[in-house]
């Protein structure tokens, strides 16, 4: 898949990575239709946030879950989802308490006392980035938002159902 | 939806911005045009903005009809902010962090390691503040600073709060308001690209060409 890399200071290339694959049951894996740059990418791009040649960058994206890991319930296949950059396990006390930033579980660098944070570099859990055709979201009963569950829509046509998919597609810039 | 929104409006909940405040924002990017129209809609009877970038102070103008100040324009931003607000302001949202303009000394201590970045928008944030007002770092710092106004903030009373945004809990709230058109999140996007043009577009938005404020890819 193509993805947005880093290669060196100011030196971002798109390039085609192995995609994602289910790790964990409880990991989702979402088609990118929209991933945005974030002022707090330049960190890595300037190299203020090192990081490893080939990185795949990115903390906002939006898509399709297109996979879902054996104990995944919260979303489905077809789901229109939002991620978080927050990696966050949904049941420590951080999570528990509105303060998920700050998860206990997700940042696995001993080095460092923080929650994780997506496409956010080695220092905050080496998660690679959503600016990128395919991304695994850890934590898939707790990360994801669902803006339009095809499940829940009437028509399954994204045009008429109650909650109105055409404006909310509309809104966010999405090709349905 | 995935940071600038839930971010910006965690910043100005954790400020504790309420009805009848005065509000600086230091940065006009997407999450400090952002926290201008939150503090808005918090209640806010003055928001302020503070860049160095004309487009983008104008764009902050134009979205957000707030006060704005070019802090190029003047030797001392902070101090001036302090006697235009009688005393300073209730709150101060840095939306900057430490890749904010940078003094030679910086530049220097950045490259020796010395300096995690800099203290520009700290500078002028703790110098519009009001006594017992509170300043809320949002855009990132990392490492260690020196020249850290510490005693400054202590004899006066500052309340100082930061971090990254806790997003997930926010994101219901934000979409629900989105969706009954309590603000529109796309007024901060300049740019929508393929992603083959990643490069380019990073380029731009660093070096603030073609009026870049944000960039959504796709892939």
């Amino acid at each position: 898949m193509k993805a947005v890399t880093y290669q060196g200071v100011k030196d971002i290339q798109v390039k085609n990575v192995e995609a994602p694959k289910i790790e964990k049951p409880d990991d989702i894996i979402i088609k990118v239709t929209s991933t945005a740059i974030c002022g707090s990418d330049l960190h890595i791009y300037l190299g203020a946030l090192p990081t490893h040649k080939d990185y795949v960058i990115g903390h906002e994206p939006m898509g399709i879950v297109v996979e879902t890991g054996p104990n995944v319930t919260k979303v489905k296949k077809g789901d229109r989802v939002v991620i978080p950059f927050n990696v966050s396990c949904g049941h420590c006390f951080y999570c528990e308490h509105e303060m998920e930033s700050q998860c206990d579980n997700s940042n696995p660098n001993p080095h460092v006392d923080t929650g994780g944070y997506l496409g956010f570099t080695e220092r905050y859990g080496e998660y690679p980035g959503g600016q990128a055709e395919y991304l695994r979201v850890p934590y898939g009963n707790f990360a994801p938002f669902v803006i339009l569950s095809l499940a829940n829509c009437r028509t399954r046509h994204f045009c008429s159902c109650p909650m109105c998919c055409r404006r909310r597609i509309g809104a966010w810039n999405m090709q349905a | 939806m995935s940071d600038v929104l839930p971010t910006a409006y965690w910043s100005v909940e954790h400020a504790g911005v309420k009805k009848g405040d005065t509000v600086a924002v230091l940065g006009c990017g997407p999450v400090g045009l952002m926290a201008q129209k939150f503090a808005w809609m918090k209640g806010a009877k003055r928001v302020i903005a503070i860049d160095h970038v004309p487009y983008r102070l104008n764009h902050a103008v134009k979205m957000n009809k707030v006060e704005a100040f070019n802090f190029d324009d003047y030797d001392n931003m902070g101090a001036h902010i302090k006697e235009l607000t009688h005393g300073g302001v209730d709150i101060v949202i840095d939306c900057v962090g430490m890749d904010g303009k940078k003094n030679v000394a910086e530049k220097v201590g950045q490259k020796l390691k010395m300096q995690g970045g800099t203290l520009s928008a700290i500078e002028i944030g703790h110098q519009a503040v009001r006594k017992f007002g509170t300043i809320q770092l949002t855009g990132v710092y990392g490492s260690l600073y020196n020249m850290f106004p510490l005693g400054n903030m202590f004899e006066r009373n500052i309340t100082l709060k930061m971090g990254q945004a806790p997003v997930i809990h926010y994101m219901p709230t934000l979409f629900d308001k989105i969706t009954k058109g309590e603000f529109d999140p796309t007024e901060i996007i300049s740019h929508v690209v393929p992603i083959e043009e990643a490069a380019a577009a990073y380029h731009h938005f660093y070096e603030h060409e073609d009026e870049c404020i944000k960039v959504i890819l796709k892939p």
